[in-house]
C-alpha cells in the first residue's frame, strides 16, 4: 500500500501535531497579529468610551488602594506619592491577571473556529496577551505623564523595566497555556480562575509593599510569582528595593519559566483533541 | 497523473458517553472520583478494584474504518453518503481539525479547506476588516488578500457596504462575502463541505460556475454534499462512505450508483402477477446498468405478460408522471396501430418501449403502467410503479435553479433568424 515514490509535503497521522509545531506556528505569523487585531478592534468599537475605559480601571483601583493603604492604614511608600507607587504594582497585576481571565475562555468562546478551520491553537491562546499588552501600554505612558507631573521616577534603574515587562509576558503566556487548556478539559475551571483574579489582587503587594511581610511567611509569599514582578516594576520605576528581592526575582523567574514549558507541553498533548473535546 | 493526497487505513474512534454524562468533564467531577477511588482503595485494600463501571459508562464508535483511497492531481471528487457516515470526520481529519486515531494521510500541495461559509466573521467588524480577518484565517497572506481584495469584493456584490459592520448585512449577504473570500484562496487542494447550500438561487449558481472553473483550471477540488445532482455536475470521480467504511470509490457515475441502489427508494424493475381473466402481468423494468439516467440516453422500458383471453380492447399504457402526481406525457400500445393486434394474441408476450430521456428535465420521474379494456374495465392502474431520476451530465449552471424543476424539456432549438437590416427607432435607443 505504501508508495514510496510519493513524497509528501504533509503528514496527517496520530500525534503529528507536535512534530512539525514550530513550522507550523511561523507560517501562521500573520494569523497572531489578526487575531489580536481583531480584539483590540472590538474591544474599542464596542465601548462608547473607548480607551478612556483602559485608564478609568486603573484608576479608580488606584484611587481605593491609596486611601485604604496610605492614607488609613499609614503604610509606608518609600517618598513615592503613595497612589503612583500602587499603579505601579497595578499595571504589571492588570496585564498578568487580565491576560490570565481572558485567555482561560478564549478557546471555549472560539469553538467555531476551533471545529471549522485548522491553525496552532497556541495563536488563540496567546494572541489575547497582545491586547492587554495594548492596554498596558496605553496605563504605563498615563504613569510617565503622572510621574513627569509630581516629579518622581528614578531614570538611573529605567532600562531594566523591559526585562520586568518581559518577566510578566512570560508569566502570561505560561498561565495562559495551562487554563486555556484546563478550561477545556474542565469547564468549571473559569471559576477558579475569577477566585485567583480576586484573591491574587490581595496575595499580590498591589496595594502595599512586599516589605510588610513579617520574617518565614515571607518565603511563602515569594512563592506568588506576581510579588517578583511588581518588586521589580517598584524597582525599575522609583529605586525602590525591597527587602530580599533577588530572591523574589529568581523565584518568580523560575516559576514562570517552569510554568512556561510545562504549560506548552500540556497544551500540545491536550491540543489534537480540543476540536473533539470543546 | 500525479497524486497529491494518499490515504491510507484511516480510522478514528470517537467515545460516546452514556447516562447523563457530557463529553467534557468538570473538575469537580474528576475530584471527587478520584478521591472515592482512594477512599475505596485505602478502605478495602485487598479487594481488586475494577474499572468496569467506569468502562460501562461510554462506548466507542468507529466514526472512519480503515479507509484507503488515493487522489490525483487535477481531480474534482464529491464524498457521498448518508448523515453520519463519516464524511465530516474525514474532511475534518483532512483539514486537520482533529486527529485520526490511527493511518495517515499523505498530502502534497497548499491544501485549503473550507468547511462552513465566514468562519471567523466577528459581527462588530466591518466587511473590509472581515474580509482580511477571514483570509487569514483561511490562511492567506495579507499581501495575498491586498491583491485579491478588489477581485473578492467585485465577485461578492457587496461593494456599497463594504465599511458596514456585519451584523447589519442580511444572511445572503454574509454568505457571498464569506464564499467570495473563500473561493478566492489561491491552494492547490480545496475542501468543500455542504456550503452552498445557503444563499439565493442566483448566488449558489454562481458559486457552481466557480467551483466548476476551479475544477477545469487543474485545481483538485474535494467536495462533500447530499445533493447527488450537484457531485454529478461538479465531480469527475466519487468516493462513496457508508458507517466509516469506503464502499465505492472511483468514477462518479458508479459511486452515485451504488449510493441511490441502497438508499433512495429508486425502482427500476416490478415484479409480480396483476391482470384479471384477460391479461396477466408479469414483469415491468427499465433496462439501465446505474440508479439514473442522463439527458441523452434512452432507456428501454420492457413489460412481460401473458394474455389469457383476448379481447379487441385490450391495451397497455405507460405514463411519465412527476413527484408531485402529475402526468408529463403518456402512450398506449394502440398508438401503434399497425401492429397493436399482435401484441394481445394468446400466450406469453415482451414489449418494450424506448423512452427518450431527453425530452425531460433534470429531476426525479415516475413510470406508472396502466392496463385496461377500453371504455370497459380498467384491469391495472396504480399498481405498477418505476421510479427513476434524470440528470443532465453537462448543465449550465448560471441557470441550474431557475430550471429545476420536473417537465417536458422543450429542447434547445433556439435560433438567431435573419439579423434585423433596419433596426428601428426604438432598437437603436436600446443600443
Amino acid at each position: 500500500m505504501k508508495d514510496t515514490e510519493f513524497c509528501a509535503d504533509h503528514v496527517i497521522e496520530a500525534n503529528r501535531v507536535r512534530k512539525n509545531f514550530i513550522s507550523d506556528l511561523i507560517r501562521h505569523r500573520e494569523l497572531f497579529f489578526f487575531l489580536a487585531w481583531r480584539d483590540i478592534l472590538v474591544r474599542y468599537k464596542q465601548a462608547a468610551l473607548g480607551v478612556t475605559w483602559v485608564i478609568i480601571r486603573p484608576l479608580l483601583n488606584m484611587a481605593v488602594f491609596t486611601l485604604i493603604f496610605g492614607k488609613i492604614a499609614h503604610l509606608s511608600s518609600f517618598d513615592v506619592p503613595y497612589s503612583l507607587f500602587v499603579l505601579a504594582g497595578m499595571l504589571p497585576w492588570l496585564l498578568v491577571s487580565g491576560a490570565l481571565f481572558d485567555t482561560c475562555n478564549c478557546l471555549v468562546n472560539n469553538v467555531h473556529l476551533i471545529n471549522k478551520i485548522y491553525f496552532p491553537r497556541v495563536i488563540l491562546a496567546t494572541s489575547q496577551i497582545l491586547v492587554h499588552l495594548v492596554d498596558f501600554g496605553v496605563n504605563l505612558t498615563l504613569l510617565f505623564i503622572l510621574m513627569l507631573f509630581m516629579g518622581t521616577g528614578d531614570l538611573s534603574t529605567m532600562w531594566s523595566l523591559p526585562l520586568f515587562l518581559g518577566l510578566a509576558v512570560i508569566l502570561c503566556v505560561g498561565t495562559s497555556l495551562w487554563f486555556s487548556a484546563l478550561t477545556v478539559q474542565y469547564r468549571d475551571f473559569r471559576f477558579i480562575v475569577q477566585f485567583i483574579v480576586q484573591f491574587g489582587m490581595f496575595a499580590s503587594p498591589v496595594g502595599y509593599g512586599s516589605y510588610i511581610i513579617p520574617g518565614m511567611w515571607k518565603w511563602v509569599y515569594f512563592l506568588n510569582p506576581m510579588v517578583g514582578i511588581i518588586d521589580g516594576f517598584r524597582w525599575a520605576l522609583f529605586g525602590i528595593t525591597q527587602p530580599d528581592m533577588m530572591w523574589s526575582l529568581l523565584i518568580s523567574l523560575i516559576f514562570s519559566v517552569v510554568l512556561l514549558i510545562s504549560g506548552l507541553r500540556y497544551f500540545q498533548k491536550t491540543e489534537r483533541s480540543f476540536a473533539d473535546r470543546i | 497523473m500525479a497524486k497529491v493526497i494518499q490515504i491510507n487505513n484511516l480510522s478514528k474512534k470517537y467515545s460516546l458517553y452514556h447516562e447523563g454524562q457530557s463529553g467534557y468533564s468538570t473538575l469537580v467531577d474528576t475530584v471527587s472520583q478520584t478521591g472515592k477511588k482512594w477512599i475505596n482503595r485505602c478502605l478495602h485494600p485487598l479487594t481488586p478494584q475494577s474499572d468496569a463501571s467506569a468502562s460501562s459508562n461510554f462506548e466507542e464508535f468507529w466514526a472512519l474504518k480503515d479507509v484507503c483511497f488515493d487522489i490525483e492531481e487535477g481531480d474534482r471528487v464529491g464524498i457521498i453518503g448518508r448523515n453520519g457516515a463519516g464524511k465530516s470526520t474525514l474532511l475534518k481529519i483532512l483539514s486537520r481539525i482533529t486527529e485520526p486515531t490511527s493511518g495517515q494521510v499523505r498530502v502534497r500541495g497548499r491544501l485549503s479547506s473550507l468547511l462552513e461559509v465566514g468562519t471567523g466573521f466577528h459581527p462588530e467588524l466591518t466587511g473590509r476588516e472581515n474580509i482580511y480577518l477571514n483570509g487569514a484565517i483561511l490562511g492567506m497572506k495579507r499581501s495575498e488578500i491586498r491583491k485579491k481584495f478588489d477581485e473578492i469584493v467585485a465577485f461578492s456584490e457587496i461593494e456599497q457596504f463594504l465599511d458596514t459592520p456585519v451584523k447589519r448585512f442580511s444572511s445572503g449577504m454574509y454568505m457571498r462575502l464569506g464564499f467570495s473570500i473563500a473561493a478566492h484562496l489561491d491552494s492547490d487542494l480545496l475542501i468543500i463541505d455542504e456550503v452552498l447550500a445557503v444563499g439565493d438561487a442566483q448566488f449558489q449558481a454562481k458559486c457552481f460556475k466557480k467551483l466548476n472553473e476551479l475544477g477545469t483550471k487543474g485545481r483538485t477540488v474535494l467536495f462533500v454534499s447530499h445533493d447527488v445532482g450537484s457531485v454529478l455536475s461538479l465531480c469527475n470521480r466519487g468516493i462513496y462512505l457508508d458507517r466509516g467504511e469506503v464502499v465505492a470509490s472511483g468514477d462518479i457515475d458508479v459511486c452515485v450508483s451504488s449510493y441511490m441502489k441502497n438508499y433512495r427508494d429508486r425502482s427500476f424493475s416490478w415484479d409480480g402477477d396483476i391482470g384479471d381473466e384477460h391479461i396477466r402481468i408479469h414483469h415491468a423494468s427499465l433496462s439501465v446498468d446505474r440508479e439514473f439516467f442522463y439527458q441523452n440516453e434512452k432507456p428501454e422500458i420492457h413489460i412481460e405478460y401473458e394474455i389469457l383471453k383476448p379481447h379487441p380492447d385490450l391495451f397497455i399504457g405507460i405514463g411519465i408522471w412527476n413527484m408531485r402526481y402529475q402526468m408529463l406525457a403518456h402512450t398506449q400500445t394502440f398508438d401503434n396501430i399497425e401492429n397493436h393486434h399482435e401484441f394481445f394474441t394468446p400466450g406469453r408476450h415482451r414489449i418494450s418501449f424506448t423512452l427518450d430521456a431527453s425530452l425531460f428535465h433534470e429531476g426525479e420521474y415516475l413510470i406508472k403502467l396502466h392496463c385496461a379494456i377500453f371504455n370497459i374495465k380498467k384491469i391495472s392502474d396504480d399498481d405498477i410503479v418505476l421510479k427513476f431520476p434524470i440528470y443532465a451530465k453537462t448543465k449550465n449552471t448560471r441557470f441550474k435553479h431557475a430550471l429545476q424543476h420536473e417537465g417536458v424539456f422543450l429542447g434547445k432549438e433556439w435560433i438567431l433568424s435573419q439579423p434585423l437590416n433596419t433596426p428601428s427607432k426604438c432598437m437603436q435607443k436600446i443600443l
